[in-house]
């Protein structure tokens, strides 16, 4: 009898690890392929000996190894691209973790990292930043730090607004998001219309786009998703048990409030660090939770980890494609939006199609 | 043990419970009866440690109940609620793993012998054949008997539950029954139960307490409790008694 039990056993986790592994292999592949395409294509054609030099000598500071390069060259690579192709994968992947997050914790396979309306604050942040900056000359608010900080605010208001008695309820979390949100955009409404002639350049910042990406937005959505990240995969046990409901969890000796607290907290900075750079890049948040789902099951401690790769992955690819695919560029939240819709669909369909069976 | 001494509880301004004593000792199957809205989940809900009440104390084995954590709380009682709302694909194994988590420390793996305890409960309840399929598309029936799986590797003291096997076949109720009343009688576990169907409280229970608007209406081992006169007068129904052998409810 025992042995059988054995056999069961490992026979569940062989599948399930030899599942876990050639989806992390082919993810990590698809990664470093798309890397080094995506420093490869643009208007200058790069070759592969000129990125690895230039990383090389960048990091190593090996003046004699750069001074094999034109200036351009390398100022395109390390300058441009660079920190684009980072801030693509970093802001993916945060947005894909959160939108994991946010799915378990308002136990609702629907939200995305935009639920709680923090994407909305940081729309508004901005373009009261972009507004004022239009305005007035001489000094300039930064855009960046002015989403951000929006972001982080409406998160305050909409967690202070869905308390009661101090206890955070998901459903009171997704109404107060929807009417914060809602007040906010017409606040975003109001500073279009103020804004006149000028009007392009708030409605180009909410349509999400990589192309300014620099250096300083590679150090505000690198460690604040990483460590985001991190700290979801450690506690991600309590999320799976968390994701059933308070009672459920109490029961299985999670304390509810608690480990809420640190997964909001956690995944809704890292939303705010990654509006704040991109602007608005939607469906990435949701999508990429249910694509991982359909492979990997529902095991936070798995999806969270594949969130960061696929969704970075996924962006980069993306934001890529922007760049090369047309004569102009084309904002990057356009293609996700575009492709990430129909994909849904399918999604969709599938799950009534299976249920009916 | 339990000791509840002059509970009462309120949700808003309604009086849901009103001054309860009673005590559930070692080793019994304590049967929580009673008509709609008489209390009964509320009050299984405080012996959770899920509501406070608002006067009154909870001991559990002279413990006071709001002075335990989940954690604490959860190595010692495990719990079926009336309703669980699985929303993501999780496999029946990871769900009944689950019930492994009050011993893991620290984000530990679990150990062998957790997944034996797994094991052995899905064998308990004939669910290993299940293992690999989605909670999200079980039947109602199925998916009780995956929640019976998860308390019994939760190995706790005390089990409590909500109506737990009401979209179960009689088949399964029954054995499920037989099975808890095993575990009480080897191992000495205690149950609170809360249960509909009359003929079942009758057979598998020790002792009963019949609710009615909060209030104890009735208490005792179950052949004092479940009288023709006490549940015509409770439940609004005409019953005949059945000697050794239950209760009929006439139509």
């Amino acid at each position: 009898m025992e042995n059988r039990y054995r056999d069961l056993q490992l026979e569940y986790f062989k599948k399930n690890k030899l599942r876990v592994w050639i989806a992390l292999a082919a993810l990590v592949i698809l990664m470093i392929v798309t890397f080094f395409f995506s420093i490869n294509l643009g208007r200058a054609y790069i070759g592969a000996k000129d990125i690895a030099y230039v990383i090389w000598g960048r990091l190593f500071a090996r003046k004699d190894i750069l001074s094999l390069l034109d200036e351009t060259t390398s100022a395109i690579i390390w300058d441009i691209r660079l920190p684009r192709i980072l801030c693509a994968l970093f802001v993916g992947g945060g947005l894909a973790v959160s939108g994991t997050v946010f799915q378990s914790v308002l136990m609702n396979p629907m939200a995305d990292s935009y639920t709680m309306g923090v994407s909305t604050g940081a729309a508004f942040g901005a373009s009261i930043a972009i507004f004022l900056n239009i305005m007035a000359t001489g000094f300039a608010i930064p855009v960046t730090a002015a989403a951000f900080l929006g972001a982080v605010l409406t998160l305050g208001v909409v967690m202070t607004l869905s308390k009661v008695k101090g206890y955070l309820s998901p459903v009171n979390l997704i109404l107060s998001g929807i009417i914060v949100s809602s007040i906010l955009s017409a606040g975003v409404t109001l500073m279009k219309n103020v804004a006149g002639e000028n009007v392009g350049a708030i409605v180009g910042w909410m349509m999400g786009s990589l192309s300014s990406s620099n250096w300083n937005d590679v150090f505000l959505v690198l460690p604040i998703t990483a460590l985001g990240t991190l700290i979801s995969t450690y506690f991600a046990n309590s999320l799976n048990l968390l994701s059933m409901g308070d009672e459920e969890a109490r029961y299985l000796g999670v304390d509810p409030e608690k480990s809420r607290k640190i997964f909001l907290t956690a995944s809704s900075m890292m939303t705010a660090a990654c509006v704040s750079v991109s602007g608005i890049i939607g469906f990435v948040g949701l999508i990429v939770p249910h694509m991982l789902r359909l492979v990997l099951g529902a095991d936070n401690r798995k999806l969270i980890p594949f969130s960061m790769l696929l969704g970075g992955q996924l962006l980069l690819a993306a934001d890529t494609a922007a760049r090369v695919l047309l004569r102009t560029e084309i904002p990057v939240g356009v293609i996700t939006t575009m492709l990430g819709g129909p994909f849904f669909l399918f999604i969709f369909i599938r799950k009534n199609r299976r249920r009916d069976v | 043990m339990y000791q509840i001494s002059n509970v009462n509880f309120s949700i808003g301004k309604r009086l849901i419970l009103k001054e309860l004593s009673f005590s559930v000792s070692k080793g019994e199957v304590f049967t929580i009866i009673g008509p709609n809205g008489s209390g009964k989940t509320t009050l299984l809900k405080l012996l959770t440690g899920i509501y406070k009440p608002d006067s009154g104390d909870i001991l559990l084995d002279g413990m006071d109940i709001k002075t335990m954590s989940p954690k604490v709380l959860s190595r010692k009682l495990s719990v079926i609620s009336q309703n669980v709302n699985i929303q993501f694909p999780f496999t029946c194994f990871e769900v009944v793993m689950m019930g492994r988590n009050p011993r893991v420390v620290n984000n530990q793996k679990l150990s062998n012998k957790d997944l034996d305890a797994v094991i052995w409960a899905m064998e308990k309840t004939n669910t290993l054949q299940y293992g690999e399929r989605l909670i999200t598309e079980l039947s109602g029936g199925e998916k009780q008997r995956i929640m019976l799986a998860r308390t019994l590797a939760q190995d706790t003291p005390y089990i409590l539950l909500d109506e737990a096997f009401s979209d179960m076949d009689m088949h399964y109720v029954i054995k499920s029954m037989k099975l808890l009343r095993e575990l009480v009688d080897t191992k000495g576990i205690t149950v609170v139960n809360i249960v509909h169907d009359l003929n079942l409280v009758y057979h598998f229970s020790d002792r009963v307490l019949l609710l009615k608007d909060g209030k104890i209406e009735s208490l005792g081992h179950k052949f004092e409790v479940m009288k023709k006169e006490n549940i015509e007068r409770t439940f609004k129904i005409r019953v005949e008694s059945v000697k050794d052998r239950g209760m009929l409810i006439l139509p």
